[in-house]
């Protein structure tokens, strides 16, 4: 087994920028020692202020290092994988040594350890009637959430929105807290997102009025749960809050098997938390999927998902009307380079498939979108900075990487893909001339 | 703007009429089949479904794809880890980016598109010079795109003015106009000087003294008479900025004045290779004042007022004045300063004076006058230094033992012009293979001054981990000269012309 990433996808995976210039010096066979392959792994020493051992498990693409960096990946993990991308035969066959056996052993006994302890959670027995009346409880409780919730939207609405505009951060984290108590998470953080939301850009007041609108029927969504068809009852009880845990997904998600190809993904870090959002689209199913990864800061995800791959799995999808979010079953082979730009669509039908969607599941947020054939137009006077097809739709676009997608055009027309929230295009991922370029993240939404 | 946002944001409180904010839009005829409901209520569950039913169907303004097309482009593309780094060294540092830009400009290689932007907002010249061979086509596509970019449209010479010159001229703070205007003496002394006319009445002092100082660049005999207006100019910080560039100015009035005063303080007999210093009475004359010549020494050093006017004497004139008829070699004048009683003034005098003026044959000898000599510079911290960045390769070749041996190695090497003759950068890798400890604070600048290609694949280090103070500085100190050359060496790998 080779290593399935390349340079760029390598390059993707660290953590800023300092760490791709470190990474660079590293990757040469004379800042190590002791560098070695199995069929299994690549490892290899290196001199920092002390000796460090680095090594790369290939089928997973996991990586593990020796040295105190808080990064992840460090730049010697880094190091050895642009060296194991790029000059693999180089890399002398060996036996492993002790260090890398017994991390291997690790990974495999904590891999196998953790699927029983997930399949053995979803096989123990429940007490069904203590569920039944801890769900009935819960109930109670988010009604009368949602009914003090209402009382306040209404306020809102009465006292009007140019008001709120003197409030203060505290004004919707109190209201959040009240929906917090109420066991409806969900709703707290969508009302914290309003208070986000107040003057943020020019036309804010309509985004708020939006939003507020679709709070409003969400509740009124939750109240007539019963009446609800199962897989949007599902949408709804999560989006207050009813969310399932993994292992609930893995026993009655469907699954889906498929090639799927990661086109995009967006890492962030909280304060303590790195969230990974990868969205997938499969090869022949044609469905997209959001894989969401989490982990604390300087940890690293227990699957990397790399952009411009493809991987053959299973993928268990949370139950919706509009299913989108999923988890990786099982990796049904390695992962391995993604060779040309992917099928996209033009404006027009894109828009059509999110407009199904959001028939189906009229919540939902971003979805992937992978356009092909677009131009990015600089804004002209009125005219905001857009992509257009050749039909002349133009597409408004937000971020701040405008000036990089202009630059990689050339006024020549362009693969994308990134998300779509029926408001504007977020683009993540660019094909142009047989290069494949993710932007760089972060900055300047909305 | 609907009613419905209108009566949102004024609040159903104020009144207004409910029925207004109906519409006949699918959205209202699903909302209306609740029935009654509080006008609150009913107004937020219209928004909500008026909100699903734009992001649904949302229409979109049309425009055609106008743009014109890139063209072709005649450099080679960037390899993927020259990309990476470049990005970096945007970032954070411009030592190794004009390394990096220079070899690629040399190679054919242009920037990845996405570095583009990066590239087109910086505004400095020497960087943008250093740029623009490296654009390509779709660079040039790019900068067309947008006024503050058509810099890079420029004619590539880098001979005229950059199309925002006007703009930013305008429109910029004090220090970016003090740098456009140095920008403009350098590459149309003339041009400049009328800028000044225009914008003097209206700026403050600092700013005018600047824009004087900056006169030294492109300076000609054009430029005396408005230096010389200046010469009472009602700043007195304005009137010595002028001053102290007409004295660089040849056969302008004030050279002569200046150099007359210098002859009759100072003195060299070349039968006797000789000094003969006079220093001027006190107190300070009015006259000599006003024209450039400052009353108290800088600083705390020990230098008498008497001796710093003399010294401001001998700056002020060219040291070629001094030179006897038809002598061409200041070997002999510098050493007969340095054995003299002013010593001191004598050779920071010449060293000001040389600098300022350019004479190269100075350079090598003063060098050598302040390496042998304990004397210190009232006007230059380093004059060592400030001199060493002016020798040509063959002089740094000739004093690379003297350089590598002197315990003030790091100032004098990060001043010397980059990449070093391989004589010194030989030398000092052997000092730094050999641990030598005194080398330690030299090793950054080393990791920059020596040819990419002397720079050894590794040097074998003892684990920092294991080792004491002060070897540990030093190993921790060669870790990072190794990843400095690391990365050089493969920014030259992949800009093989």
């Amino acid at each position: 087994m080779s290593l399935a990433l390349t340079r760029a996808q390598i390059i993707g995976l660290a953590p800023d920028a300092a760490a791709v210039g470190a990474s660079q010096k590293l990757a040469h066979p004379a800042q190590w020692r002791s560098l070695g392959r199995s069929a299994g792994a690549v490892w290899g020493e290196c001199q920092g202020s002390a000796l460090y051992r680095t090594q790369i498990a290939l089928a997973e693409l996991a990586v593990q290092c020796s040295c105190p960096s808080r990064k992840f990946p460090c730049k010697h993990a880094l190091g050895l994988l642009l060296m194991a991308a790029e000059g693999f035969e180089r890399i002398p066959e060996l036996p492993e040594p002790e260090w890398v056996q017994s991390w291997q052993l690790a990974r495999h006994s904590a891999t196998t350890g953790k699927a029983m302890r997930v399949r053995d959670k979803a096989k123990k027995p429940v007490d069904a009637a203590a569920q039944a009346k801890r769900a009935e409880r819960r109930h109670e409780n988010i009604l009368a959430g949602l009914d003090q919730l209402d009382v306040w939207l209404n306020d809102l609405v009465r006292q009007g929105l140019a008001r709120v505009q003197g409030e203060s951060w505290a004004f919707w984290d109190a209201q959040a807290r009240r929906l917090v108590d109420a066991q409806a998470p969900g709703l707290a953080s969508r009302v914290r997102a309003l208070g986000e939301r107040v003057g943020s850009h020019d036309n804010w007041p309509e985004r708020l009025l939006d939003d507020l609108g679709q709070l409003a029927l969400l509740s009124h969504a939750y109240r007539r749960l019963d009446r609800l068809a199962p897989p949007l009852a599902a949408d709804v009880r999560r989006l207050v809050g009813i969310t399932l845990d993994q292992s609930e997904v893995l026993a009655h998600g469907a699954t889906l098997e498929d090639e799927w190809h990661v086109l995009c993904d967006m890492i962030d870090d909280g304060e303590r938390v790195r969230t990974q959002r990868a969205w997938l689209r499969g090869a022949t199913s044609g469905q997209t999927a959001l894989v969401l990864q989490f982990t604390p800061l300087g940890t690293r995800f227990e699957s990397a998902l790399v952009t411009g791959t493809k991987l053959p799995a299973r993928l268990a999808y949370w139950p919706s009307a509009a299913p989108q979010r999923a988890l990786i079953v099982e990796r049904t082979a390695p992962a391995s380079p993604l060779g040309a730009a992917p099928a996209g669509s033009d404006v027009e039908s894109a828009l059509a498939g999110y407009a199904d969607l959001l028939a189906k599941c009229p919540w939902l947020g971003a979805s992937l979108l992978v356009l092909a054939d677009v131009v990015p137009l600089p804004a002209a006077g009125p005219e905001p900075y857009a992509l257009v097809d050749a039909s002349g739709a133009a597409l408004p676009l937000r971020g701040s990487a405008h000036d990089v997608l202009l630059a990689l055009s050339g006024g020549h027309p362009l693969t994308l893909a990134g998300e779509w929230d029926g408001y504007a295009f977020s683009p993540r991922t660019v094909w142009a001339e047989d290069r494949r370029v993710s932007l760089w993240p972060g900055g300047g939404d909305e | 703007m609907s009613e419905l946002l209108r009566a949102a944001i004024l609040g159903t409180g104020q009144g207004g009429d409910p029925v207004s904010e109906r519409s006949e839009s699918p959205a209202d005829t699903l909302i209306d089949a609740l029935g009654e409901l509080p006008r609150e209520r009913a107004l937020l569950l219209r928004a909500g479904a008026h909100a699903l039913l734009r992001r649904a169907g949302r229409v979109l303004p049309r425009r055609s794809p106008s743009l014109p097309l890139a063209a072709a482009e005649s450099l080679r593309a960037s390899s993927p880890p020259l990309t990476d780094a470049l990005r970096m060294l945007f970032e954070s540092d411009e030592d190794l980016l004009a390394e990096a830009l220079e070899r690629m400009a040399r190679a054919r290689v242009r920037l990845a598109p996405e570095l583009l932007p990066l590239a087109l907002e910086q505004t400095e010249p020497e960087l943008r010079a250093r740029l623009k061979p490296v654009l390509g086509a779709r660079g040039a596509w790019l900068a067309a795109q947008r006024p503050e970019w058509t810099w890079a449209l420029d004619a590539a010479s880098g001979a005229a003015l950059p199309s925002d010159f006007e703009l930013r001229w305008s429109e910029g703070n004090a220090a970016e106009r003090r740098g456009l205007f140095t920008l403009a003496r350098k590459l149309s002394p003339a041009h400049a000087r009328e800028l000044a006319v225009d914008a003097f009445p209206h700026e403050k002092a600092d700013q005018r003294a600047a824009f004087a100082e900056a006169f030294a660049i492109g300076l000609g005999a054009d430029d005396e008479p408005f230096l010389s207006g200046l010469l009472s100019d009602r700043s007195a910080v304005v009137q010595k900025a002028a001053a102290r560039v007409l004295w660089r100015l040849p056969g302008s009035a004030l050279a002569q004045r200046m150099l007359e005063r210098a002859r009759a303080h100072v003195r060299y007999e070349p039968s006797a290779a000789r000094w003969h210093v006079r220093l001027p009475a006190e107190p300070l004359d009015p006259s000599w004042e006003r024209e450039g010549i400052r009353e108290v020494p800088p600083g705390t050093r020990q230098l008498g007022q008497r001796q710093w006017w003399t010294l401001q004497l001998m700056a002020a004139v060219p040291c070629a004045s001094w030179l006897p008829d038809g002598d061409s070699d200041p070997q002999l004048l510098v050493a007969a300063a340095r054995k003299h009683e002013h010593a001191a003034i004598l050779l920071d005098g010449l060293t000001q004076s040389a600098l300022m003026r350019g004479e190269r044959a100075w350079f090598a000898p003063l060098w050598d006058a302040w390496a042998a000599s304990d004397l210190t510079s009232t006007l230059t911290s380093e004059p060592r230094a400030a001199l060493g960045a002016q020798l040509t390769p063959e002089e740094i070749t000739a004093r690379a033992a003297q350089l590598v041996a002197d315990d003030r190695l790091r100032p004098l090497l990060s001043h010397l012009p980059r990449p070093w003759p391989e004589a010194l950068a030989l030398r000092v890798l052997a000092g730094i293979s050999d641990l030598r400890l005194s080398l330690r604070d030299a090793i950054p600048v080393a990791a920059l001054g020596i040819p990419v290609e002397l720079l050894p694949d590794s040097i074998p280090l003892p684990d920092s981990g294991q080792v004491e103070y002060p070897l540990r500085a030093f190993v921790r100190a060669l870790e990072h000269f190794q990843q400095v050359a690391a990365l050089r060496r493969s920014i030259a790998a992949e800009t093989v012309p």
